[in-house]
């Protein structure tokens, strides 16, 4: 192995005749410069464009890819070269192996994997704020996929929108948003630099006699919502909340759903009962009902309308299926001869349970929390698009679709693509998920 | 058997109780009173006082002095009156249940029908290509926010189409089953699509496992025709888990119906719900929580009892 090989990743790989191998770490890079060469303006001043906590993320990454991706592309290569022997592997090792073989499950990876970069480089991709509203809203608003804003300067008045201009004798003609109304009429030499200076730079000019009249084209490439802001960038920065929320919620709930149900399992008796009969009266109550109704409690009563709240209700409403699920297996566990002998040792009863009992019963923990995490991306979603989720301007998948309910018979495209972006995610984590309870289901293995 | 359901019974009551003690306990912890939103500049302040007093809300009176009230009221079934309608719950609710449940059992039929008969026909045809296609189907379907199908089926059918009604149960001046239906199509396929999507994935590995059993083997080499073999000999275990599931499948069918309904303009609990939480209005949606257990609790107790009626091996104990 040279030392270019693993400076440049699959150069190794390609040399020593792995060509697939070589064209998945080169298509990765490539990515990578694309991003970094398309939005090079963007990542020079990103600070200026957002806001700093995700901005230190996105450049972290941005740095942190080609290096991760070397890495990875070194060990690759050093596997390749030295087969591993017939050495034992563990459960997860097996199940892993099955997951990399399912087609399936290799394309959830991907879409998840293009999912968290766009999330993880948000501000580095959106080319608009998602949460400011744009000055002139009439002109921006509802504007189709694929459709141009353009902005031209007034010296008296600043920037002047328009969906379309048209420069004749003696002024410009601004056409709005149905094209042959005509909104604005302003004499030719009054064009130019805009009072108070370009916003951005104008991309362009057009000239007539003698006068030229520059002018700033704004490509919405989804088009816009219904108060003019560009629905890509609210796509983009949406996806934060999808992508993190369906994480960290279930996190918190398998955390809870552990702690009850492995505690009612090992201790038996009354503590068993009473936290079953708990478990048995939040289930059932309809999830929704009971999301509503904490959240309307708390949401009111902590003047608290934060990303954080939501998690952690998602979180605190999600863990009863976990804790029967562990209980169940814990109750099996704890009668096998392990567990007696981890008692016999003298280890605590709070030792027996966290080291011997609840690892043991993590298996089927780990794939049912992963199916789970789709179901609360739609929950999270759902309770956005009611409004009593995370709350514009905060963008999330769900509050966009609802603001597009509200135009579905102007504009189809607000409700329609969130709404896709959402199918996608949740079918990877499904698709993910099914793959790995195969995986685990020593049944299926033959 | 009838012990078996008396007891239930008696366990869903205590549920019940539970239930509306979290809720109770839940709109207590909201700041201020349920009349906070009502001070309305045409409602004097002796009224307000006078509401007050007649809700519980007088002065020197406590959460724990309301929660006994309640509680001695709902065991009378007096639920209350609605502080932002002015009727009666009791009335608002037989207003609203028939249509939810005309709704949901909608739903539920389309859910049944079309997912075992998906199902079925993937797992005759496992690893064809319509296999694939429905298994790929399925999962599309249920990773779906319910939300959006139900935007999406308006945007389509309803406005861009025009074949079907966007709003409501009825057009004015129209009164006839037809109308209705026409009405029903739109929410009802929004809420039993993605159900049944969920029911043909388990219906498919329910009718796998079942199919190469030995007794299936038997009932072909006797020389039983494959429609009788699948239909009689396999469908009847096959279809076990599935009616099981469906049982399950209300409370997830009243959740989806909140959305649902107030998508469409169908004047159900779902919208009922919604308006009252908005409204903070305490007694509607403390009724609407213990409709809502009840449904859950009726289903799973149906589908314990059902269970037990198809498979003779099952005894409820």
């Amino acid at each position: 192995m040279r030392a270019a090989d693993w400076l440049l990743p699959g150069l190794g790989h390609w040399r020593l005749g792995f060509r697939r191998e070589a064209r998945k770490y080169v298509l990765f890079l490539g990515i990578w410069l694309a991003v970094v060469v398309l939005r090079r303006e963007r990542i020079v001043q990103l600070y200026d464009f957002a806001g700093p906590t995700e901005s230190t993320v996105a450049l972290a990454f941005l740095a942190l890819w080609p290096v991760a991706w070397a890495l990875a592309a070194r060990r690759g290569l050093r596997r390749l070269l030295s087969p591993a022997g017939r050495e034992s592997l563990s459960q997860w090792q097996i199940a892993l192996g099955m997951m990399r073989r399912n087609a399936r499950c290799v394309l959830g990876v991907r879409m998840l994997g293009v999912a968290y970069m766009i999330a993880f480089l948000c501000p580095v991709l959106a080319p608009y704020d998602p949460e400011r509203t744009p000055p002139d809203t009439i002109v921006n608003k509802l504007a189709p996929p694929f459709s141009t804003v353009y902005v031209l300067g007034d010296r008296e008045r600043g920037e002047i929108y328009c969906r379309a201009f048209r420069l004749e004798e003696g002024g410009a003609v601004f056409l709005d948003r149905a094209e042959e109304f005509a909104h604005a009429r302003v004499r030719l030499d009054a064009l130019g630099e805009p009072h108070g200076g370009w916003k951005r730079p104008p991309t362009g000019a057009r000239s007539l006699g003698g006068v030229t009249v520059p002018f700033r084209e704004e490509l919405h490439l989804l088009g816009t919502d219904d108060v003019g802001i560009d629905l890509f960038s609210l796509l983009v920065y949406g996806s934060r909340i999808s992508l993190s929320i369906g994480f960290v919620a279930m996190a918190i709930a398998v955390a809870l759903g552990a702690l009850v149900g492995t505690a009612a399992g090992y201790a038996g008796k009354w503590t068993d009962f009473c936290l079953m009969r708990v478990v048995d009266v939040l289930m059932a109550f309809p999830r929704l009902l009971l999301l509503l109704l904490i959240y309307a409690a708390y949401a009111a009563a902590m003047m608290d309308t934060s990303i954080f709240l939501v998690v952690a209700v998602l979180g605190a409403t999600g863990w009863m299926g976990i804790a029967r699920l562990v209980r169940a297996q814990v109750l099996s566990l704890k009668e096998q001869d392990f567990a007696t002998a981890a008692r016999a040792l003298g280890f605590g009863h709070w030792r027996v349970m966290m080291r011997h009992l609840l690892p043991n019963s993590l298996a089927p923990l780990i794939v049912d929390a992963t199916l789970r995490v789709g179901d609360t991306i739609l929950t999270e979603a759902a309770l956005s698009f009611l409004g009593m989720g995370v709350r514009k301007p905060t963008p999330s998948w769900g509050n966009i679709v609802e603001g597009g309910a509200k135009v579905l018979h102007e504009a189809w495209w607000v409700a329609t693509l969130p709404g896709l972006a959402i199918v996608a995610v949740v079918v990877s984590f499904n698709l993910v998920g099914d793959a790995l309870r195969d995986a685990m289901d020593p049944k299926l293995r033959h | 058997m009838l012990a078996f359901v008396v007891r239930r019974l008696a366990w869903g009551v205590f549920i019940v109780f539970g239930v509306v003690t979290i809720t109770f306990v839940a709109v207590e912890a909201v700041p201020g009173n349920p009349f906070s939103g009502l001070q309305s500049p045409k409602m004097t302040e002796e009224a307000i006082a006078r509401h007050k007093e007649a809700r519980g809300y007088g002065p020197g009176r406590t959460a724990w002095d309301r929660y006994g009230e309640y509680m001695e009221r709902l065991a009378r079934l007096d639920l209350g009156r609605s502080l932002a309608q002015n009727r009666s719950v009791g009335a608002m609710l037989a207003d609203a249940i028939p249509n939810t449940l005309k709704l949901t059992v909608a739903a539920l039929l389309l859910d049944l029908v079309l997912g075992v008969l998906l199902g079925v026909v993937s797992a005759l045809r496992q690893h064809s290509k319509v296999d694939h296609a429905l298994t790929g189907l399925s999962l599309f379907l249920y990773s779906m926010p319910g939300f959006w199908l139900s935007l999406m089926l308006a945007l389509v059918f309803a406005v861009k189409l025009g074949w079907l009604p966007r709003y409501g149960i009825h057009d004015p001046e129209e009164t006839g089953l037809l109308d209705y239906l026409r009405h029903l199509i739109l929410p009802c396929v929004a809420l039993g699509v993605a159900a049944a999507a969920a029911t043909a994935r388990f219906q498919r590995s329910a009718l796998l496992e079942v199919i190469r059993q030995d007794y299936i083997r038997t009932a072909r080499a006797k020389g039983l025709s494959e429609g009788k073999v699948i239909w009689k000999h396999a469908m009847r275990n096959a279809l076990l888990p599935t009616i099981t599931l469906l049982g399950l499948y209300l409370p997830f069918l009243f959740s989806g119906a909140i959305i649902t309904e107030t998508i469409f303009g169908w004047p159900g609990m779902g919208q009922m719900t919604i308006k009252a939480i908005a409204d903070r209005d305490v007694e509607v949606v403390t009724a609407v929580t213990i409709v809502g257990t009840t449904m859950v609790l009726i289903g799973s107790l149906l589908a314990d009892i059902l269970y037990a009626v198809v498979d003779p091996r099952v005894r409820l104990s």
